[in-house]
């Protein structure tokens, strides 16, 4: 009879969850499933029928040559691209975010005008902000070459986009532009979260006011800092858009996503592609747990 | 310092940061009114006002054919991701159940899993199901980037909300769909605006997979479209074409951003900071 | 209507217990007070009752009907909630209605809601949402809500305790007039003892999840069936005097030879129950050590060096004392209340400890 009590509201979760793991379930973890086996088989696009092929799609010797994904120059290249950009980028957003979030934070009439300002960059498509960021720094017709030239910082344009010792840093810079909006979002919030109390109880006490930053304000915003800073390296390693409107598929700036799946559309390779996507979850999936494991230790000795 | 400075500080400031904002969708802006030799001319102000690129564009089968799409794709998505949201994020905030833990473990997972991971396995699916190169892919496909975060969101959002409401729905005699749907979902209405938003911002800006199972005009979303708008050398690439399509995107976006921004900003940290 | 019988209801989460084995007796109309300190468990049985928690072991009768596994919702039963839990986004009027709906056509409806707001005076008030009242007209559209469907059994969970002191008198004395009303067997959980004194038919002194005592209002008081009860109920706090205490001050009366045979105990003697009498003659000096004056009546707390704690005792407005004063102490009563020093159980006259 008890039983029948505890049953009930399982039940109807999961009914209620039914949609979502249907959903979830066949949009994501089916997927991810199939790219998983699929990165140990000879999967082409044209070719359904495949055979097991072990790690061949990773890794193998023949005839004193190696081959598979991690004896690709070009692969090394793209996690050194992306591992780049990723930490310049999420550092420098972590900066220009908290500085933005910190002024944000002042309260103001009218402050609200320029949030949603801020807001921007990150609300509008990826395409459209790249295409119009290559637009300005169009090497003939863009104005930041071109002003660039009138103040006399350059002598001669640069095509920015398109040069290899400038490609990489054009691209960060953009990223930077557009995704800062969202570190500044999260800071905000936890900015918002810190207690009015302790602002006031250190002005009553006359601390100043950079030595209440790193003492009362940092150490409070430590945890969404880290939260925030773990969303955004992920997602910068995953990063294709910006890179792929800016620079197509240049091997100066090719990420990692960009080779997985280029390997997949221009080389029909499933089996190589879903090796390459492999590796970007387990780098990815590495950093995640190590990130989870840090904040459970830092809870545990009670931080 | 002053009262007075201070404001004055304050607004320079604001009008610094709205000018590196702004800075590339201004020029994009101002592009997008010029046409022919004139696109390929350095121009700081708008000194002609063409609105050529947007008679063609909007007059253009395959663009036209792409907002659609996108239109399609975008509130197709969002719907379901709402439908969805409210019915799973309702039973993770409120019922305990055992697997729960799993469950909500699981949708922070896969939320934040690299899209490429899905990607190979995402295009065996599609094909499998006979879906590529139609905008049924799209939206299958665009779930799995929204459904896991939003029900995240929105278990957040639900968790605001006192147990005793719902306790005194049960004690007045509703059962759970009648205590979601009359009491829950309207005292949620304006989270469910948000995750409605959410969902279709993520949409509407999705390139990697909208370009990756598209093949013709028939299921190109307007990111897509923009991405192969190019000429072989610099003088053919219509500049002004790209930079008008940019526009119509993004105004739209723009404008959503302005009208929910507090409510953007509650829902982006609700999904990020309480998970 | 309905009364409500607790044969061995236990609650636990794991290895703790909520709730250990309770047996309780509700006749049909009463007003029970379930009281006792924060964490005793006395809101757990509240929802064990309503049906929103589920029981671990024991039954749950209505009626002479087990319904441990019944929903809330055709046990007959309504609720008012601390936070009041009003729907916020609903009238006043659609509130009431809500729990009504789909149990009776639509014009019957109308009516008993017009008429229940009528009843609490909120007919005004109708067309507001919840955020447009004050906190009283909020809680008493609460007990609207609850009364509307009729329930054999309320179930009040601390409703006073988010009201300010004036309005929780008022709306104390609101639901001593409605229960009269209606007469259903209502339930109410409070902490605080004033309220379950002047509401109650009977009381449910509970801690640790045993029921210490169940009871009238002046059983308890009167009777106390232990020393916890007798320091929880009544106020100020009862003296616990030492058995030499107890002779000391009782030296001069006819029970100091019944408590001199006493074997362990500590004895109980209410603020009320003491007296300052003039010195000389007194067979106990003591000095003032607080006085808290209430106009009508002061209560004061002497120390001596005799006794280990502070005693307190009333006096009227007219005994004019000061801090510092020395009084002489008298016992008003020929004898004290008597605990058994181990167990606490109260002991009755001539019953050997």
């Amino acid at each position: 009879m008890l039983k029948n009590v505890h049953r009930r509201p399982a039940i109807s979760a999961w009914l209620l969850l039914l949609p979502l793991i249907a959903a979830v379930g066949a949009t994501a973890a089916w997927p991810l499933g199939r790219t998983f086996v699929m990165s140990f088989t000879d999967a082409t696009l044209g070719n359904p029928v495949t055979s097991f092929v072990g790690l061949r799609n990773y890794f193998y010797y023949e005839d004193g040559q190696a081959y598979g994904l991690f004896a690709d120059p070009e692969w090394w290249l793209a996690v050194r691209n992306t591992v780049v950009f990723a930490a310049v980028s999420v550092s420098l957003e972590t900066i220009f975010g908290l500085l933005l979030a910190l002024f944000l934070n002042i309260e103001m009439p009218g402050r609200n005008i320029v949030r949603a300002i801020v807001l921007i960059p990150w609300a509008i498509p990826t395409v459209a902000s790249s295409k119009a960021w290559a637009w300005t720094l169009n090497e003939q017709f863009g104005v930041i070459n071109d002003m660039l030239l009138r103040l006399g910082v350059i002598s001669s344009s640069v095509a920015w986009t398109a040069s290899s010792s400038t490609s990489l840093l054009t691209v960060i810079m953009v990223d930077v532009w557009k995704t800062t909006p969202f570190m500044t979002i999260l800071l905000l919030a936890g900015l918002q979260s810190v207690p009015r109390e302790c602002y006031e109880a250190s002005r009553i006490d006359g601390v100043p006011p950079l030595r209440n930053f790193f003492f009362v304000t940092l150490p409070l915003l430590v945890p969404t800092l880290s939260v925030a800073v773990m969303f955004r390296t992920i997602d910068a390693l995953g990063v294709f858009d910006v890179i792929y409107i800016l620079t197509s598929n240049n091997p100066a700036t090719i990420s990692m996503t960009g080779y997985a799946r280029r390997m997949l559309v221009d080389f029909q390779d499933l089996g190589g592609g879903s090796a390459a996507s492999v590796t970007l979850l387990v780098i990815t999936g590495t950093i995640i747990i190590g990130q989870l494991m840090l904040r459970r230790y830092r809870t545990e000795r009670g931080e | 310092m002053t009262a007075m400075r201070y404001k004055i500080l304050y607004w320079l400031t604001a009008t610094a940061i709205t000018a590196v904002v702004l800075f590339p969708i201004y020029f994009m802006f101002i592009s997008s009114l010029r046409s022919g030799a004139e696109q390929f001319q350095v121009a700081y102000f708008p000194s002609v006002l063409r609105l050529e690129n947007y008679s063609r564009l909007l007059t253009d089968k395959d663009f036209l054919g792409a907002l659609a799409n996108s239109i399609v794709v975008s509130t197709s998505v969002a719907l379901v991701t709402v439908m969805v949201s409210i019915l799973a994020g309702y039973a993770i905030a409120r019922i305990s159940f055992t697997g729960r833990a799993l469950v909500s473990g699981c949708l922070l997972a896969i939320s934040m899993f690299p899209q490429v991971a899905a990607l190979p396995g995402l295009f065996n699916t599609i094909q499998g199901l006979g879906l590529y190169n139609s905008v049924g892919a799209l939206i299958f496909s665009h779930l799995m980037l929204t459904v896991p975060f939003t029900v995240w969101v929105f278990a957040a959002f639900i968790r605001e909300i006192p147990v005793d409401l719902d306790e005194s729905a049960m004690m007045d005699g509703a059962g759970r769909l009648r205590t979601l749907f009359r009491i829950i979902v309207p005292i949620l209405m304006p989270a469910i605006a948000t995750t409605f938003v959410l969902a279709f911002i993520i949409s509407w800006n999705e390139f990697l997979y909208a370009l990756t199972f598209s093949l013709t005009p028939v299921s190109r979303t307007v990111p897509v479209a923009i991405s192969l708008l190019s000429g072989t050398t610099p003088r053919e690439v219509p500049f002004g074409a790209i930079n008008a399509a940019s526009v119509i995107i993004t105004v739209p976006l723009v404008i959503v951003a302005f009208i929910f921004q507090k409510r953007l900003v509650s829902g982006l940290s609700a999904g990020a900071i309480k998970g | 209507m309905a009364n409500i019988e607790l044969k061995g209801l236990s609650k636990s989460y794991g290895h703790t217990t909520v709730l250990d084995a309770l047996n309780l007796s509700i006749a049909n109309g009463d007003f029970v007070t379930i009281v006792g300190p924060s964490g005793c468990g006395k809101s757990t049985l509240l929802r064990m009752i309503a049906g929103l928690d589920t029981i671990s072991s024991g039954h749950l009768f209505f009626d002479g009907k087990i319904v441990n596994d019944i929903a809330p919702k055709e046990r007959g039963v309504a609720m008012v909630f601390q936070s009041y839990a009003l729907y916020p986004h609903l009238s006043v009027y659609d509130n009431v209605a809500f729990g009504l709906k789909g149990r009776m056509p639509k014009p019957a409806l109308r009516e008993k809601v017009l008429d229940v707001l009528e009843r609490l005076q909120l007919s005004k008030l109708a067309k507001r949402l919840p955020k447009q009242l004050s906190g009283g007209q909020r809680q008493r559209v609460a007990i609207a809500r609850a009364i509307s469907r009729e329930p054999g059994v309320m179930l009040f969970d601390e409703p006073l305790s988010n009201l300010d002191a004036g309005l929780r008198n008022q709306t104390r004395l609101e639901i001593a007039r409605l229960h009269r009303a209606v007469g259903s067997t209502t339930i109410y959980v409070t902490h605080d003892q004033a309220e379950a004194m002047t509401l109650s038919d009977k009381i449910v002194l509970l801690n640790g999840g045993r029921i210490e005592q169940f009871g009238s209002p002046l059983d308890i008081y009167r009777r106390p069936a232990n020393r916890f009860v007798a320091e929880f109920i009544g106020s100020p706090k009862i003296n616990m005097l030492q058995k030499n205490e107890a002779l000391l001050l009782f030296a001069a009366t006819p029970s100091a030879s019944d408590i001199g045979a006493l074997g362990d105990v500590v004895l109980g003697l209410r603020a009320h129950e003491l007296e300052a009498v003039p010195l000389d003659g007194a067979s106990l000096k003591a000095r003032v050590s607080v006085v808290e004056e209430y106009g009508d009546r002061a209560y004061i707390y002497v120390e001596t060096e005799k006794f280990n704690t502070l005693l307190v005792m009333e006096m009227t407005a007219m005994e004019d004392v000061k801090v510092g004063d020395v009084v002489g102490l008298a016992p008003r009563v020929p004898e004290p209340l008597v605990f058994d020093l181990e167990s606490g159980a109260r002991l009755e006259k001539g019953q050997a400890a």
